[in-house]
């Protein structure tokens, strides 16, 4: 014979636990006694209100600056070195030793690329020489 | 009233105690017997009761209908109870006893326990469960609420609580098979 599945008996389902007589009317009296003593009603406060918008500001805030971090720590630096050729090199084109800039590629015509060089008169060229090159470097070009 | 009307009358300025109170009337006997069959005693579940409302009054500005109220209000009352037993069962083993055994002796002193051997053993059979199975099972077997209504209560798959609810299921069966 099969045993007898106790927990499919409709009687199992029959609540076995009460309560002390109005219980529930007194417990709906307690829990508004308890709100009311709350004081205020709950609002929808200013924060509550634009949290979803903080959130994402800071989320998006939080991002930039892992970003950032990022970058700063992973970027190899410049060296100085490097700074200083630069800044050399600003100072030669301003001095107007070198006769080539940035813009000046622009502006060579290619038929005519060698063509100021020939046009700078021979006494400029020698005092050039006499102030910028001393007597060691021209006797060595001999 | 139905719930969509419940919670519109709540959000109209100065209403919000009445349209709260009938929300009382609506659930509370509903929510009392689902934390009193967790917790056996009739002072703790009247406590916890309480503090699932107040919770409920606290945070029901901010609730936003994904889910239903009363899965929502289930939620809450489940959470509370859940975490006034773990608390219980810590405060029970640090004095080296037995929250089961604890809560069978309550059940037996319970002057607001009306059923027969019989039940009484189906109950402590229940008191055995852990402490979610247990849950699951109440809600599935007494409050005969769907497995979809028991994930939105819970968070837990269908799949996981149909499983959860079988091994409740076979183990309340063997006790009753030994003890019975």
């Amino acid at each position: 014979m099969k045993p007898k599945n106790y927990i499919e008996d409709a009687r199992m389902k029959e609540n076995p636990f009460t309560v002390p007589n109005g219980y529930f009317n007194e417990m709906k009296a307690q829990v508004a006694e308890k709100i009311s003593a709350s004081g205020s009603t709950p609002k929808t406060g200013f924060i509550t209100v634009i949290r979803p918008q903080l959130a994402m500001v800071s989320a998006f805030a939080i991002i930039f600056f892992i970003g950032y971090a990022a970058l700063t720590i992973f970027t190899p630096r410049t060296s100085n070195s490097d700074v200083s050729t630069l800044t050399a090199g600003n100072q030669y084109i301003e001095e107007g030793f070198l006769k080539t800039t940035f813009i000046d590629f622009f502006d060579i015509d290619a038929e005519n690329e060698t063509g100021d060089i020939h046009t700078i008169p021979s006494e400029e060229v020698m005092s050039y020489i006499s102030e910028n090159i001393d007597i060691i470097t021209l006797t060595s070009l001999e | 009233m139905d719930d969509k009307d419940l919670l519109e009358l709540f959000r109209e300025e100065g209403k919000e105690n009445y349209a709260f109170n009938l929300i009382v009337d609506k659930y509370g006997e509903r929510l009392y017997w689902h934390i009193r069959k967790l917790v056996a005693s009739h002072e703790d579940a009247n406590d916890l009761l309480q503090e699932t409302f107040i919770k409920a009054w606290a945070a029901l500005p901010r609730f936003r209908e994904e889910s239903r109220l009363y899965t929502w209000l289930y939620r809450i009352a489940t959470n509370e109870t859940l975490t006034f037993i773990k608390k219980a069962k810590l405060k029970a083993f640090l004095s080296l006893s037995d929250y089961s055994r604890q809560l069978e002796n309550q059940l037996e002193a319970d002057p607001y326990f009306n059923g027969d051997n019989t039940q009484m053993i189906f109950q402590k059979a229940i008191m055995r469960l852990p402490l979610k199975q247990k849950a699951v099972f109440n809600m599935r077997y007494f409050d005969e609420l769907s497995y979809e209504d028991i994930s939105e209560i819970s968070g837990t798959s269908v799949g996981a609580l149909k499983a959860s609810y079988h091994h409740a299921y076979q183990k309340i069966q063997e006790y009753l098979k030994e003890t019975i």
